[in-house]
């Protein structure tokens, strides 16, 4: 009697197991639908594709992670690659693959629809969006003219204990690369060895808009969505922490693009040339810039939420293509003891 | 009858054990076939780390371990590890102490809700604490809410051996007249050595390996920097330069241990009736031990609890986006349901091969996922990324892969649950069924797993709690689409999006903690009585 019944719990457990086998989660495994390799903030990127499936049919499913995970990830797959889409928060990532030659060539109507500084050189991937580098401040404790004036006086004592930056950010690396630029690699090196002392070194970017809100730091390095993020949420008039755009031509000012690229082995090659026709189009950049603190590429699309015409930011002059995939910005931030 | 089978057994492992496992194989030879796989899989993370070390060469692979942010991520893993374990080794042995041993009023209930922050997985405390102030972000921070989440795992088996001492000991000892405080150091500490050298391990190893909470609340050491360098540069070297080093620290705290525990025996010679202990008389220390149990309870449990609520009242106006909750929970609970069965299956025929057919290849297999355990789920991710593209694309970014990882993770687990069942099947009642002509694999099936059914089941709950809180390995190895109560909880907290995340928090706990509460403690049980 007992005997049986334990038979029957193991018969039960194998079948309940069968029932799990045949539901395993495996969804992108359908067939015609689209992969997209995901490292922007998914809020406005599901937006995107949503209003795509809703005009085309077209299945999209979503693979979130980090702008260099994922394009490390196209790189050891190669030609197993189930990626359709490398939608990359980051330019560094697109390049990177674009230098190793994992890149499909775009269509040319895709990348003329974007101006030819946010896009690759080889036409193999095209900006969609780009953010500010911007000086985050509390208004309580200091007024917005009492700023430094250039990303470079941070630097400087009299600002020590006074800000937070995020250095092991992807962006924050192409800003080291900006600086590299525009001011010389031993001057970036000087420069970031004075943040080192100076500055509160945050791991995310969102923790430092809320540091500056209640006061842990005055100021603080970061790109301007996460401002808007953080606005949105909680309220613009509610918050102390506000935006100093630089401008100037300042390494400080550097627009960071996210962009995307479709995979040479992907293997949806004309659903992703849709996809990507679909995020420059007009309509798929109006409703980018509705979901997003980040400010559509295409002339011309307004983004709503924007505290500065795109126009008027006047950023550094350093492009992506420039940036490349800033390995040495890591370099440099390993020698300095930051990375 | 059933006593004296299992007496039999006692006396079979004891004595004769040669003779009980010499010839008896009621675990059928393809057992062998687990082992080499384990073995081999187990080797994959060690194998990968040392390829991307070849990979950029000696002089990169020095430039890379020895830079400054190296020391620096050294000394703040060390500081994290000593101090929450030798918090964890206060609050545990000093609440133990009290529930088995005082006379604190209401002890039965005390010993319910002591243990029960283990029902309150650590990256839900962290996020709970974190969504209260930002004050908890830091070490000191991450010490408090991780002591919290991890004393009771020091407290359990201290309880267990305060309960099980002989009293003999200490009535000597006060004879000749030492007073309390001279007892517990000199009587009761030694004894208590075996059981906290346990909790220790597991508390430091924890710690080397965690991960979530310590990323939500900005302490950076080798697990949260490997993850950073994993998801800021192009190449893989960094990360797994800084996995070398996480692994040889992990490897000196296992060893650390075993000369540890190597050396000291506590046994009583004669198993018979132990006479109750007489409680310590607490007098004018009553009401700040009450209070000091009072307030550990508040912190562990009701502060996270209350937090949790007061988010989900929040949320409450807002519309929660049910349908991506419930898939959510689905996916959870699908993939910890699947990769728990497999676990137990691999870790019972790990552990029957150990018993059955011992082995030198049986002994290894056994004790190597042990070590695989003190790898952080990323290290182990990666390799396995690694070398199925190489190996078996078809299976990149399946369910089969990570259920590969799970089972690698949380074989130690499986294990450990499963050992004392099958001690007690004796051998004697496979023999027999063989003796009477059945093929071995009907006596595994119709006479050795219906007897192990308790420990079998208590071993599944077990490793499908630890998966539902999974999260490094899910990250990276998750089919395109999943996504777990874990990731988002991890996603969502990490955006600072508390109320959002709320839900996620309050299901896992639910879904997850509740029952691995029940479990640990049944467990504990079982081993008190044997």
């Amino acid at each position: 009697m007992m005997l049986s019944r334990s038979r029957r719990a193991v018969a039960g457990g194998g079948l309940l197991l069968a029932s799990l086998l045949g539901a395993a989660p495996g969804r992108a495994a359908e067939a015609g639908t689209l992969t997209i390799y995901n490292s922007q903030d998914e809020g406005p990127v599901e937006a995107l594709a949503a209003a795509f499936e809703k005009k085309t049919g077209i299945k999209v499913a979503f693979r979130d992670n980090g702008a260099p995970a994922l394009a490390r990830q196209i790189v050891d797959e190669g030609d197993h690659t189930p990626a359709d889409i490398f939608y990359a928060e980051y330019s560094t990532a697109l390049v990177t693959l674009a230098d190793k030659n994992l890149l499909a060539p775009l269509p040319g109507d895709v990348t003329a629809a974007i101006p030819a500084q946010f896009n690759g050189a080889k036409h193999d991937w095209v900006g969609v969006t780009a953010r500010s580098f911007v000086l985050l401040f509390n208004r309580k404790l200091i007024a917005e003219d009492k700023l430094p004036a250039s990303i470079m006086d941070l630097a400087k004592p009299e600002w020590a204990g006074k800000f937070a930056y995020n250095p092991r950010a992807a962006a924050f690396l192409e800003m080291v690369v900006a600086v590299e630029k525009q001011k010389g690699t031993e001057a970036a090196k000087a420069w970031l060895t004075g943040l080192k002392a100076n500055g509160k070194a945050f791991p995310k970017n969102t923790a430092m808009v809320l540091a500056v809100d209640r006061g842990e730091v005055e100021l603080a390095v970061n790109a301007d969505n996460y401002w808007l993020a953080v606005a949105k949420e909680r309220g613009a008039d509610t918050l102390d922490a506000r935006v100093h755009y630089i401008g100037n031509k300042d390494p400080g000012a550097l627009l960071t693009v996210s962009g995307l690229a479709i995979p040479k082995f992907a293997p949806h090659r004309a659903e992703a040339e849709r996809f990507a026709a679909y995020a420059v189009s007009e309509e798929g950049q109006k409703v980018l810039a509705e979901a997003a603190g980040d400010v559509p590429l295409r002339p011309g699309v307004v983004s709503p939420t924007a505290l500065k015409p795109f126009a008027s930011l006047d950023p550094s002059p350093v492009s992506a293509a420039e940036i490349g995939d800033a390995a040495s910005a890591l370099d440099l931030e390993r020698a300095v003891g930051i990375n | 009858m059933a006593e004296a089978a299992f007496s039999l057994s006692a006396l079979r492992r004891r004595g004769s054990s040669a003779l009980a496992r010499r010839g008896s194989s009621a675990a059928p030879s393809w057992l062998v076939l687990p082992l080499v796989a384990v073995a081999l899989l187990a080797a994959l993370p060690l194998a990968y780390v040392a390829w991307q070390a070849a990979a950029v060469g000696w002089a990169g692979s020095a430039a890379l371990l020895f830079r400054p942010f190296t020391a620096a991520l050294l000394a703040s893993t060390l500081e994290l590890a000593a101090a929450v374990t030798l918090g964890s080794v206060l609050v545990g042995t000093a609440a133990a102490w009290l529930v088995e041993r005082s006379d604190l009023p209401g002890r039965s209930v005390w010993r319910v809700l002591v243990p029960l922050p283990l029902a309150m997985p650590a990256l839900v405390s962290a996020f709970a604490w974190l969504s209260l102030t930002p004050r908890v972000e830091g070490m000191a921070g991450a010490v408090l809410v991780l002591v919290l989440a991890e004393y009771p795992l020091v407290y359990l088996p201290v309880a267990a051996a305060l309960r099980g001492m002989d009293p003999a000991l200490e009535d000597v000892a006060r004879s000749v007249g030492h007073g309390p405080w001279r007892i517990f150091g000199r009587t009761v500490l030694p004894q208590l050595v075996p059981a906290l050298s346990g909790g220790v391990l597991l508390v430091t190893l924890h710690m080397l390996v965690e991960f979530g909470p310590l990323a939500l609340l900005r302490v950076e050491t080798f697990t949260t920097a490997i993850y950073e360098a994993y998801e800021l540069s192009y190449d893989g070297a960094a990360a797994a330069m800084l996995s070398a080093v996480l692994i040889a620290l992990c490897l000196c705290v296992m060893a650390a241990e075993l000369l540890l525990r190597g050396r000291r025996r506590f046994s009583r010679a004669a198993s018979g009736a132990i006479a109750a202990h007489a409680p310590a008389r607490l007098g004018h220390a009553t009401l700040p031990a009450f209070a000091g149990l009072a307030a550990l309870l508040g912190l562990a449990l009701g502060l996270p609890v209350a937090m949790l609520a007061y988010w989900l009242l929040l949320a409450r106006r807002a519309a929660l986006p049910l349908d991506r909750i419930l898939s959510a929970v689905g996916d959870s609970v699908q993939l910890a349901a699947l990769g728990a069965v497999l676990t137990t299956a691999v870790g019972l025929s790990l552990v029957l091969a150990a018993f059955r057919r011992r082995g030198r290849m049986a002994v290894l297999a056994e004790r190597l996922p042990f070590v695989v355990h003190a790898l952080p789920g990323l290290v182990v991710a990666l390799a396995l990324v690694y070398f199925c593209l190489r190996v078996a694309p078809v299976l990149y970014q399946t369910t089969a892969l990570l259920l590969v990882a799970y089972a690698l993770l949380f074989l130690p687990l499986a294990q450990t649950a499963l050992r004392p069942a099958v001690e007690q099947v004796p051998p004697a009642m496979e023999e027999v069924a063989l003796a009477l002509g059945r093929a071995p694999w009907r006596v595994l099936l119709t006479v050795t797993l219906p007897n192990i059914l308790p420990g079998l089941s208590a071993a599944t709950l077990l490793v499908f709690m630890q998966l539902m809180k999974e999260l490094t390995a899910t990250l990276v190895l998750a089919p395109t689409g999943v996504r777990t109560l874990a990731m988002e909880l991890w996603a969502q907290s990490s955006q600072m999006k508390y109320g959002t995340a709320a839900p996620y928090a309050a299901l896992l706990v639910l879904v997850s903690g509740a029952p691995a509460y029940w479990a640990t403690v049944e467990l504990q049980k079982r081993r008190g009585r044997r």
